[in-house]
């Protein structure tokens, strides 16, 4: 059985009911604020952005780890870490344009900190995948898309102290270490969600890296049975390759 | 008790909700259909592997077969 594929029915079944339940309490029981209906996007936006930047951080980490074992499962999961980050940053910068316009009629504020803030990490993350493809050799690139994924990992954090430590704000703080300001049954709902939205991402992550290794097994069972010379070559790929 | 008709008027930020949550739910599925289809084409990668393999296979017993024997 493929690593990946362990447990990954369990993650994806519990990230469903997880997700569920925190739709139905954020929707249903949790209380709605000064902004009304509007706020429920609350439970799908913050969580988004939250699963995507600690996604970015756990790409420096696994980035590091590929530098310090050399075995290239780390390479690979540094790569699937930084993709589905990105994908939920997508997610997440949609959403929360479409709850600025509801609640604050424009759909993107360049004024406000955390919003450009997010928005330049996700931009710098866009780079991360071209950098891979203009490196022909596999070793290469690795090695550099590690060290990318270590200095952007690190970037995400030291951002976002920077722009908790400005004055003017529009965005809302809901989180911060003292735990936040949002009443109990709030708390709750979102706290369901994000753990919802982190098993998602974990499950996705899984997902991928499982298509990955299958398709690094064809190749190998390729050149296997038809020996080298028969193989066509896989061509340039930000994918980490065998 | 109101009609969902009476709720949707009060709630003019229905739409902004729905969408936000449609949008989520559409990276997600288009991220799925892609990844689908890059495990169909593997399975059928993987298919016609075996199918050479056992060709081959085939050939060498037959040949095999074929050998006078000493």
């Amino acid at each position: 059985m493929n690593p990946h594929a362990r447990h990954l029915r369990g993650i994806t079944l519990a990230a469903v009911v997880l997700l569920s339940l925190g739709l139905a309490l954020g929707f249903l029981w949790a209380p709605e604020d000064s902004t009304g209906f509007i706020q429920k996007i609350f439970y799908l936006h913050v969580p988004l952005a939250i699963v995507s930047l600690c996604g970015f951080v756990l790409g420096g980490v696994f980035g590091a780890l590929y530098l310090r074992t050399g075995d290239r499962i780390w390479d690979m999961r540094s790569y699937c870490a930084i993709h589905m980050a990105l994908i939920f940053s997508v997610g997440g910068i949609i959403t929360g344009s479409i709850w600025a316009k509801a609640d604050w009629g424009h759909w993107w504020l360049w004024s406000e900190p955390t919003l450009v803030s997010y928005f330049i990490v996700i931009l710098m993350f866009c780079t991360y995948q071209p950098l891979r493809f203009s490196i022909e050799d596999p070793e290469r690139q690795s090695r550099y898309a590690a060290v990318f994924s270590i200095v952007a990992g690190a970037f995400v954090p030291l951002n976002f102290l920077a722009v908790s430590l400005a004055t003017a704000f529009v965005h809302p703080r809901v989180l911060n270490l003292e735990g936040g300001n949002i009443p109990g049954k709030m708390k709750v709902a979102f706290y369901t969600a994000l753990v919802g939205y982190a098993l998602l991402y974990t499950a996705l992550m899984k997902f991928e890296m499982l298509t990955k290794t299958t398709r690094i097994e064809t190749r190998r069972m390729q050149r296997l049975l038809l020996g080298d010379d028969d193989v066509r070559p896989a061509g340039r790929s930000a994918a980490p390759v065998a | 008790m109101i009609t969902f008709a009476t709720w949707l008027t009060l709630h003019q930020s229905v739409p902004y909700v729905v969408s936000a949550y449609l949008v989520f739910l559409a990276v997600i599925v288009i991220y799925v259909a892609i990844m689908a289809r890059r495990v169909s084409r593997g399975q059928q990668d993987l298919a016609e592997l075996r199918r050479q393999l056992e060709a081959r296979e085939a050939t060498a017993v037959a040949e095999r077969e074929s050998e006078p024997v000493a």
